[in-house]
């Protein structure tokens, strides 16, 4: 717990420091709000997601993902272009079955996805994340939420844009449901519904604090207790950061790759994998 | 009265003398308290003791008792009590050792606000003072039968004054039959007179007069009569300092008149001394395991000393050998029942069987009696006329006899005469003409033994097969039992193997069954036992093979955290190896039983079976990758197994 502590005391630091240098809202032309809400068009994205959980120590992993996500082209819906590349890193703790932590840093690379667009075609996004998971089993399935808090720094695509910061405030709930299983073990389908609501603040979030709401279902497949594939589809809506009035809506397939390698020696982990059950 | 004030007033001092010399030797005494087990007894036990180089080395106060009242009231329960003390590991100051045996029968008084319950049994003490692990002093060992908590009747009671562990002055020792008093000089030999009544006042009583340890004459009074037996009187020779024990008696009969010996009471005396030095063993043992201790009384006696010289005594040893060797040949020839039978009819076997009977009489059984004297350890006392009129009273026996036979009620005669190069000769040493004896008798039976060979052989072999032919039908049905019982519970690849094995047996038994010559028979039936035993072997290790199967992939697997779903799930390792048993060995095994089985091979099939299990178990823990890797490709069986470094020999 110490451990744990410390983490939150560094990442209040680091929240300092952001705000200390967070650039100064520009002034822009005023935003007229709609009458009615309003959807724009449907897009269509791909999101190729690998995780990878590598077990350092008894408690401690390190978490690794990358994710690809394409989006559709006017010629080409899913796939048409590179829209994101991310890498997203962490070191996890892991409390016991039912909780987990982890704190790391992303960095996401956008992609202009704007086709009629001159500027800069590829930016960085920085940001600071952390995790608490929350892990229970009810009957054959297992339930989980997942608080994820983000501290983002983007930037537009025009030249010299300065970065702007926001918070992101994630929860998550999900459920994996064995199909052809009394509970998750290998060689066991399972289907995953989860539903993802992310809100965001910030000097830029004005009347747009619900940045997505996903809802996604996934079929997984658990090869071994190392490795599982898993496919799905997402729907997700949310407000436009320039205008809340405006609400983007998309169509997502999304394809997963979980692996957990322990290269720890088999004399260090036989006593430990146990945790505490 | 006096004793019970002396004693708290005597631990007390040996409390004080403890007390002070802890400090002044600066060694630490501890006291333990605690449950102590003393041979056979165990207690609860309250002892001082120091350590010295880490040995516990007892000093002080010790006492260690046990009763249970729960075992009394329900049965029977046996109490003890030792109490005395210690001086550097050596039993030292007043001792009793208490030891009951009682039951209650449940009844209970209540006398001054106090349940006493009553108990019956039997109370053995012993007290006396012990001075550096030896009796010292008044020792008093008694006996008593205890009905409703008081004494009924003395068992035994000795009373005996030591010196330094010798008996001194006098002792007296009584059973319930006889009681003797007697007297020892200060080095405890017996003196002057010993004498031993009997109880009931009316059998003889028995004086032995003692001079300086050497036995005199005995004393027998009848009601009505009086006779003197003479012992040792008058002998000036060498003698000997020894034990008054049955040994002692032994000695002393060879030179008495047989009229003589069957007037004295057989063996009274030693009986008494031997019930008396049982008792003594009993406190030596105890204080034996707890320290240094020489708890025994030696009554002394003298008696003649005619020492065996070097030559005596190895003809002493050959007489011993021959008589063993006589007296195994006479018993199996005079036990054969094919003999027994055969006599009745035959001429020449009778006249065998008679001779070795004959042998036996008249060669054997007094060789038996100075052989029984050796090992008592008594030969060297009795002049060897004595010894030699004692044993062979009607002169030593000729090689040249004749031999009785009696067949359908006519008595014939026929002359044998023993072939050995032994002869007795008045010139000999009366040792060497024991040994000539002894051989001799060894010589004839053995021409005989020779003789009867054939029939014993015949006879061996028949016993043999008959019970061997016994043998094989139990291991037939034993395993014919053992598969039809698991054959429903057991799943049907591993019950192939089951049935193929009962037929294999039934097999076995047919091909034993044609088996016609007598000879071979006996061979093939010693050869079917081992196949049908083996066959058994191999039944129950198929019917462990489930159990193995399981029990490997159990061992195999792994409980691994997977994060993503928060739960533990089984992992299969090394999945190589339990592949390789499960796909490869195990088939292997089930159709070397179903396809190849030979009672050659079984054995070391199912020692590879077992061996195979073993190894796979084994290795679990062990790094094994490059034998995975070499598994990976590998689909041979026998290569297999040479892998796991299992032997295998069934293909060889």
């Amino acid at each position: 717990m110490k451990t744990f502590r410390t983490h939150i005391v560094k990442l209040s630091f680091l929240m300092l420091f952001a705000f200390i240098f967070k650039g100064l809202a520009q002034e822009k032309e005023a935003v007229e709000l709609p009458e009615y809400s309003k959807y724009k068009d449907l897009g269509t994205k791909t999101w190729i997601n690998t995780y990878g959980n590598i077990r350092i120590s008894k408690r401690l992993f390190w978490d690794a993902q990358t994710h690809l996500r394409l989006e559709e082209t006017e010629a080409t819906p899913f796939f048409g272009q590179v829209a994101q590349v991310y890498n997203r890193h962490a070191i996890g703790y892991i409390h016991s079955k039912y909780f987990n932590v982890r704190l790391g840093g992303v960095l996401r690379l956008n992609f202009n996805t704007d086709e009629a667009s001159t500027d800069r075609n590829l930016v960085p996004e920085w940001r600071i994340w952390h995790q608490y998971q929350f892990a229970q089993s009810l009957a054959s399935m297992m339930i989980y939420h997942r608080i994820r808090i983000e501290h983002r720094w983007t930037q537009s695509f025009v030249e010299n844009s300065e970065y702007i910061f926001r918070n992101r405030w994630r929860y998550m709930f999900r459920m994996k449901i064995p199909l052809n299983n009394h509970k998750l073990k290998p060689k066991t389908f399972y289907v995953a519904p989860e539903a993802e609501l992310i809100m965001q603040s910030g000097k830029a979030v004005v009347a747009s604090p619900m940045e997505d709401l996903r809802l996604t279902t996934t079929l997984g497949y658990i090869l071994t207790p190392r490795l599982t594939v898993a496919a799905g589809a997402m729907y997700s809506q949310g407000q436009d950061l320039k205008n809340g009035g405006y609400y983007k809506q998309s169509w997502a397939m999304r394809f997963h790759v979980y692996y957990s390698p322990d290269f720890r020696k088999v004399k260090n982990k036989l006593p430990e994998i146990h945790l505490t059950d | 009265m006096i004793r019970l004030i002396i004693k708290p007033l005597l631990q007390f001092l040996v409390f004080l003398v403890v007390g002070i010399s802890i400090p002044m030797s600066g060694q630490e005494t501890q006291t333990y308290n605690g449950p102590l087990q003393i041979g056979k007894y165990n207690g609860k036990a309250t002892y001082s003791y120091k350590l010295v180089e880490n040995d516990t080395v007892l000093d002080g106060d010790f006492t260690v008792l046990r009763s249970n009242l729960q075992e009394l009231l329900q049965k029977q329960d046996y109490s003890f009590q030792f109490k005395g003390a210690f001086v550097d590991g050596t039993a030292n100051g007043p001792w009793k050792f208490q030891f009951g045996k009682f039951n209650s029968q449940s009844q209970s008084e209540i006398i001054d606000y106090q349940y006493r319950v009553l108990v019956s049994g039997i109370q053995k003490s012993a007290s006396g003072k012990i001075q550096m692990g030896k009796p010292n002093g008044k020792w008093t060992i008694l006996e008593e039968q205890i009905e409703n908590s008081e004494i009924s009747n003395t068992i035994f009671k000795s009373v005996i004054f030591f010196e330094n562990g010798v008996p001194q002055k006098n002792f007296s020792i009584n059973n319930e039959n006889y009681t003797l008093v007697g007297r020892f000089l200060r080095d405890g030999l017996a003196h002057d007179e010993w004498s031993l009544f009997p109880s009931n006042g009316m059998d003889q009583s028995e004086s032995w007069y003692f001079k300086d340890g050497l036995l005199q004459s005995i004393r027998v009074d009848d009601e009505s009569d009086h006779k003197t037996i003479k012992g040792y009187k008058g002998y000036n020779g060498q003698t000997k300092i020894i034990n008054l024990n049955a040994g002692y008696i032994n000695a002393l009969e060879i030179q008495l008149s047989q009229v003589d010996v069957d007037i004295l009471h057989h063996n009274s005396l030693p009986e008494l001394l031997k019930q008396n030095a049982a008792r003594y063993q009993e406190v030596d043992d105890i204080l034996s395991e707890l320290g240094k201790s020489e708890f025994l009384p030696e009554f002394k006696v003298k008696v003649p000393y005619y020492a065996l010289d070097s030559l005596e005594v190895s003809k002493v040893d050959s007489i011993v050998s021959y008589y063993k060797k006589a007296n195994e040949l006479s018993e199996s020839i005079l036990h054969n029942s094919q003999l027994n039978i055969l006599k009745l009819s035959d001429t020449n076997t009778a006249y065998q069987y008679n001779t070795v009977l004959h042998l036996k009489e008249n060669f054997l059984t007094p060789i038996q009696e100075i052989v029984s004297y050796d090992s008592l350890g008594i030969l060297e006392y009795t002049s060897r006329q004595q010894l030699i009129n004692h044993v062979f009273p009607a002169g030593m026996p000729k090689s040249k006899v004749d031999i009785e036979m009696q067949i359908d009620s006519v008595i014939s005669s026929k002359p044998y005469t023993i072939t050995s190069n032994a002869v007795t000769n008045t010139d000999n040493s009366s040792i060497a003409n024991i040994e000539a004896v002894a051989k001799m008798g060894y010589d004839g039976i053995l021409s005989i033994a020779n003789e009867v060979k054939e029939t014993l052989a015949q006879e061996k072999r028949q016993n043999e097969l008959a019970s061997l032919e016994e043998e094989i039908i139990l291991q037939n049905d034993s395993l014919v039992t053992f598969i039809e019982a698991i054959n429903d519970s057991i799943p049907l690849k591993y019950a192939k193997s089951l049935h193929q094995i009962k037929s294999f047996a039934s097999t076995t038994l047919n091909d034993y069954s044609k088996v016609k010559s007598a000879q071979n028979r006996l061979y093939a039936a010693r050869n079917t036992v081992e196949c049908l035993d083996n066959l058994n072997d191999l039944s129950r290790t198929v019917s462990q093979m489930p159990v193995y199967h399981t029990a490997i992939k159990e061992s195999y697997t792994d409980r691994i955290w997977n994060p993503f779903m928060a739960t533990l799930m089984d992992e299969d390792i090394k999945k190589k190896i339990t592949s390789a048993y499960s796909k490869i060995l195990e088939p292997y095994f089930l159709t070397e039983i179903e396809q190849h089985i030979s009672c050659e091979t079984i054995e070391n099939l199912n020692n590879t079976i077992t061996a195979t299990y073993q190894k796979v178990l084994e290795l679990k823990d062990q790094d094994t990758k490059k034998l995975e890797r070499k598994l990976k490709k590998e689909k041979d069986p026998v290569t297999v197994l040479e892998m796991l470094n299992v032997q295998n020999t069934t293909k060889q």
